[in-house]
């Protein structure tokens, strides 16, 4: 059966996907700042990575929400086990991010160190995967031309 | 996947411009100019992948969303461009006011509108949608 979606979910995934582009670009850009900081050792990398962190769990937050409400929508559908992946992979990378943002609030050389690079690469690797998943998914959907 | 990079970088610029305008203090002002310069080259490579699309692809060339998409998007780039050099000149501090956080906000503003576009694009039009069926 097609699976035709209706235009509400349409827009929502519209919106969805752009709340997740912002773990996207700001883990990515977090994790450069984490390399510059480890590079340079001048504080105010650390500093500009603590904001873009917080800033990718405050929309990561909301791209939970909205992966809970699609998968319960998915359950039957098609497109189920991928809805679950995508969910789980999302609220992993929200914890790591979590535990990363801790991390940072660290003093000094501490806020970063390997331990916070590692979670930043996880965090990055994390998110580019939600989006290659989340942004895939209008190729499932039937429309009328 | 490239394109949200330079959205989200350029409208944390201005939302950096606007903690910067509440706050005073000056390392607001320099996240606002990395975010505007890594905005300005990811942007710059998102469009390689969507010049590929324009005009390798007489399909996408005939849709009127994408020559908007195209243009509203290439005069955000320039304005972006030009919010770095201004701050680039003066110093990040001095840059901000009275043209950067503007420009910021007219920039923030396009790419709303060529956002638009570009979900027209792709969920109505199917621009760079594999049409194999499911993932």
């Amino acid at each position: 059966m097609p699976s035709a979606q209706s235009s509400f979910e349409r827009t929502a995934h519209g919106v969805h996907a752009l709340f997740l582009s912002f773990p996207i670009a700001l883990f990515s850009a977090a994790l450069a700042t984490d390399i510059s900081y480890v590079n340079t050792a001048q504080i105010q990398w650390t500093n500009f990575s603590s904001w873009l962190i917080a800033g990718a769990l405050v929309f990561g937050g909301a791209v939970i929400a909205f992966a809970l409400l699609q998968w319960i929508l998915d359950i039957r559908r098609p497109f189920g086990r991928a809805s679950l992946i995508y969910l789980l992979v999302v609220i992993v990378m929200w914890g790591v991010g979590l535990v990363n943002a801790f991390h940072h609030s660290r003093d000094a050389w501490s806020s970063v160190g390997t331990a916070g690079l590692a979670m930043s690469v996880v965090c990055t690797v994390l998110a580019l995967i939600a989006g290659w998943i989340l942004f895939s998914r209008p190729a499932s959907w039937e429309f009328d031309r | 996947m490239l394109i949200p990079f330079p959205v989200v970088f350029l409208v944390s610029a201005f939302v950096s411009d606007i903690v910067f305008w509440s706050t005073g203090a000056e390392i607001w002002a320099v996240v606002s100019m990395w975010l505007l310069g890594a905005g300005v080259v990811m942007a710059l490579v998102a469009a390689l992948a969507g010049f590929a699309d324009y005009f390798g692809d007489s399909r996408v060339r005939r849709i009127g969303d994408a020559t908007q998409h195209m243009v509203g998007n290439l005069t955000a780039v320039v304005l972006a461009l030009v919010n770095w050099f201004i701050r680039y000149q003066s110093s990040p501090v001095e840059g901000v006011f009275p043209f950067g956080f503007w420009i910021s906000l007219i920039t923030v503003l396009l790419l709303l509108f060529t956002g638009w576009k570009g979900w027209e694009l792709v969920y109505r039009h199917r621009v760079g949608v594999s049409d194999q069926g499911q993932v």
